[in-house]
Order: structure tokens, then C-alpha cells, then sequence
């Protein structure tokens, strides 16, 4: 191997609730735009609801609750209208690190696309075979690269192979090299048409999709299917579709309540920089949901740690509660939808 | 105090977690997760550990290949250890049977044992459970 003269970028890590959004709004900051979490967050549409239980993720029906990886970057770039560059896939591993080491050389920090099973610096109860993850790459000495990943309160570094193998992790979403990074940003950037766009397509994905699994549409799906859990699948097995659920809306870099929490809070940051009444209810609303959220969970672990000894009931209160739940949301996203800032 | 952080399995990372309260509005702290969430966590991993136990015995009994006991272990299927490998998932489910894993190539050997990250002594004689 090359032996090279070690590369450090000034780049300064912050932790954040949510991977891609915090790298997304750490990258910003480099550039001299201070852009919080949730703004990034909220701009790059990262909320969403989709609940697909025909496909079998880790033996639970999949779900989830933020939008594709690399729509928050991607968007949040677009809507602001800052030069920015991805590379969805490489061909080759080999290309794939010489080009990030072009990036550092030239001082770029540059996002990463990655695989958890194998993150060496991750705590062993986050390895799971999920590649949707995100980090930032800003230095290199000799054969080990400086992290910057929000999910950890420190930076982080991996040796060469290692950033290989997360990098060419296999399976569902492989992110196959994918990398990005800001070109340039302008001087004036026009925050307040970034959140109406951001705002506009979060409404369209949320309760206009045409497809009754994608938004506030599916969650009412996921109610009615949790109601009839325990009579269809047995106990366990629904007490284990339940702790999956629970695991995706809590989990890892969530920032808590499957991203409900981030969202109000973009809604709130917006509502104050603009001065928008609207803007700070739906604020206020989407909180409330986020706590009938924490709710929702809080009870489901309790039933799921004890095994309750009226399973049916127990999963028809749940079931109505994420019918509550939807309500709130489509409360929110109707508050919002005609809203001019 | 201390009785909420005897509760704490995980302690290895503080994350960020966002909060919302009425009056206050949002807040954040940087905090483990908390105790109820830690056990949901806990009954995932349990579940991946009774399957292993599951595939550990049907090993003992001669039924499934050690390569079944790192499969759970490392929770792949069959899909994904095909693209892991470069096999052919029908060739990989062949080697699921005792009788043609003892008979596998050096080669196919080494190949699973570096995507399992183990050597191909331990590969031929996991820490059965």
C-alpha cells in the first residue's frame, strides 16, 4: 500500500438523534451554515410511515418510519439548492476508498453509506445486519480513517479492511460504496423556500401516496393488523412482531418515537425563524403525538416484558391507540398542507 | 439513582434523545436508552440466541452442518450468505448437510470462514451451545 502523509480535516463531530440527518447538518456546519438537526432533518423530508407485512425483516413484517437512505442529504441539497455530489454505487472496492482518499486529500469531509453488522466501533447490541446507516469520513493517517458517526457521543476510527467491509456490506439496501459530499455552497441560501418544498413533499408522502401502506394509510393497516395478532399468530410470535416495532421506533439513532420528536422539533425551529403561527401548532400537535408515541411503546414493552395474562385485550388497546396515533399525524400533516410562509 | 442504573443492561453508548413537554417544549439529552426499551432490545437478541441453541442441538444429533450454526449466529440467510460468498444458494444449502460439509474443499472452507471472521479449525468445530 501507498504509504501517504496523514490527513486530518477540521471537522467538527456532534451527536445527533439520527445518523443522516446529523451528518447531513454536521457537513453544513463545516461549511460555515449553522443548520440544526431537525432542520436538516425536516428540510431533507426524512419522516415517514410505510409498513410492508409481506416482507420479512429479521422474521418480523417490515416497517418503517423514515424515508429512503440518502433522501435526507440528497433533498436537503436540492431544496436549498447547494452543489453537492453522490455517487450511488461503485463498481469496484478498490476505487470506491481511492476516491474518498482523493476526497480527503482535497480537505472534503465526505458521507459514507454503511453496513452495522460489521462496525467495529459500534457496542455489539447495535450490530444487526442493517445497512441503511450513515457516517462521515474526515481523516486519514496511515491505515486508519477518522469517523465522525452522530449515533456515538465520540469520533470514532476504523482501520482500512474495516471501512472496506462496512462499506461493502451485502444485503437489503448494500450500499455498495455510496459516498457524498458538498461541492460549494452559496452565499445566501434561502432557507425559507427549502422548508416550504420540505414541508410540501412530507405532506404528498404522508397522506397522499396512492398506495394504502405508504403514510398515515398504512399505520391504520398496522392498527387493525395488531389488533388481530395474538388470535392469528399465537402469543409469542405477536409479542416478537410487537418488539419489533418497538425496536424500530426506539432504537439505535432514532432521536426517539421513530423520528416524531426530530420532526417537531423542525417544525417548531421553522415556525420561530419565520414567525409562523401554523407552523407552531402543528409543532405543538406533533409533540403530542410524539408522547402518545412514547406512550404507545412504553406499554408495549411492558407487555411484551411481562407476557400479559389478557393478551387480546391488551392488543386491541394497542391497536386503538396507533389508530389514535394516526389521527394525531394526519392532524398534523392537514395543519401544514395549505400553509404559506 | 443508582437503582435505575442497576436496571441498565446496555451500557456501552449515550445517544441523543429528543423530548417534548407542553410547557417546555422540545429538549434534548444525551442519555443510555432507557430501562423498558433496554429489555425489548434484549428479548431481539434473546430470540437469535434460542434459534442458535435450536441449531446447536440439531447439530449434536447429526442432522445440520456446523455451517447452520454460524448462519444463525451470524443471523444470515441464505440469500445473503450467497452474496457474502459468491456461492450458489442451492450449492450452500447442499453444504447445510453433515455429510457434504465434512467433504468440502480447503478453498470452500477458507471462503466461509473469513466471511464468519473465525478460523477454519473453529468453522469445523463451533462453540456449540
Amino acid at each position: 500500500m501507498m504509504e501517504s502523509k496523514p490527513m486530518m480535516i477540521n471537522y467538527i463531530h456532534r451527536q445527533a438523534g439520527h445518523c443522516e440527518s446529523g451528518a447531513t447538518s454536521n457537513l453544513f456546519n463545516y461549511y460555515g451554515i449553522q443548520m440544526s438537526e431537525p432542520m436538516a432533518f425536516g428540510i431533507g423530508t426524512g419522516i415517514y410511515f410505510s409498513y410492508l407485512p409481506f416482507i420479512k425483516l429479521m422474521f418480523a413484517p417490515m416497517m418503517s418510519f423514515r424515508n429512503l437512505p440518502n433522501t435526507v442529504f440528497h433533498r436537503s441539497m436540492k431544496y436549498l439548492g447547494v452543489d453537492a455530489t453522490v455517487i450511488k454505487k461503485f463498481n469496484d472496492v478498490k476505487e470506491s476508498m481511492d476516491v474518498l482518499d482523493r476526497n480527503l486529500e482535497k480537505g472534503i469531509p465526505t458521507g459514507v453509506q454503511v453496513g452495522v453488522f460489521n462496525l467495529t466501533f459500534f457496542p455489539p447490541e447495535y450490530r444487526q445486519h442493517y445497512n441503511m446507516h450513515n457516517m462521515v469520513v474526515y481523516g486519514k493517517e496511515g491505515n486508519l480513517y477518522h469517523i465522525s458517526d452522530t449515533v456515538m457521543e465520540h469520533p470514532q476510527t476504523l482501520t482500512y479492511d474495516d471501512l472496506v467491509r462496512v462499506r461493502w456490506a451485502k444485503g437489503a439496501f448494500a450500499p455498495k460504496g455510496k459516498m457524498y459530499w458538498i461541492n460549494h455552497v452559496p452565499e445566501e441560501l434561502d432557507i425559507r423556500y427549502g422548508v416550504e418544498q420540505g414541508i410540501k413533499k412530507s405532506v404528498y408522502e404522508m397522506t397522499k401516496v396512492p398506495f394504502w401502506l405508504v403514510g398515515i394509510k398504512g399505520m391504520r393497516v398496522m392498527a387493525k393488523d395488531i389488533r388481530k395478532w395474538p388470535k392469528k399468530h399465537g402469543n409469542q410470535k405477536a409479542a416478537f412482531y410487537l418488539g419489533s416495532i418497538l425496536r424500530m421506533a426506539e432504537d439505535f439513532g432514532t432521536g426517539g418515537a421513530g423520528f416524531r420528536y426530530i420532526y417537531g422539533a423542525f417544525l417548531k425551529e421553522s415556525g420561530q425563524k419565520f414567525d409562523n403561527k401554523a407552523l407552531l401548532e402543528a409543532a405543538d400537535l406533533m409533540g403530542r403525538t410524539a408522547n402518545k408515541w412514547r406512550e404507545f411503546t412504553y406499554l408495549g414493552a411492558r407487555n411484551c416484558k411481562n407476557r400479559s395474562s389478557q393478551p387480546i385485550e391488551d392488543y386491541v388497546t394497542l391497536g386503538d391507540m396507533m389508530m389514535e396515533i394516526a389521527g394525531m399525524e394526519e392532524q398534523v400533516f392537514k395543519r401544514i398542507e395549505k400553509i404559506k410562509i | 439513582m443508582t437503582e435505575k442504573q442497576d436496571e441498565l443492561i446496555y451500557r456501552n453508548n449515550r445517544e441523543l434523545h429528543y423530548s417534548f413537554d407542553p410547557e417546555q417544549g422540545y429538549t434534548r439529552k444525551v442519555d443510555y436508552q432507557y430501562p423498558g426499551n433496554q429489555v425489548i432490545i434484549q428479548q431481539g437478541w434473546d430470540v437469535v440466541e434460542s434459534r442458535v441453541r435450536d441449531v446447536s442441538a440439531r447439530i449434536k444429533e447429526g442432522k445440520l452442518s456446523p455451517l447452520s450454526y454460524y448462519m444463525e449466529k451470524n443471523q444470515m440467510e441464505l440469500p445473503m450468505l450467497s452474496d457474502y460468498t459468491g456461492f450458489m444458494r442451492w450449492r450452500i444449502k447442499r453444504h447445510l448437510k453433515p455429510g457434504v460439509f465434512s467433504r468440502l474443499r480447503p478453498a470452500t472452507l477458507a471462503k466461509y470462514a473469513s466471511v464468519f471472521d473465525v478460523g477454519v479449525n473453529e468453522l469445523l468445530n463451533p462453540p456449540l451451545t
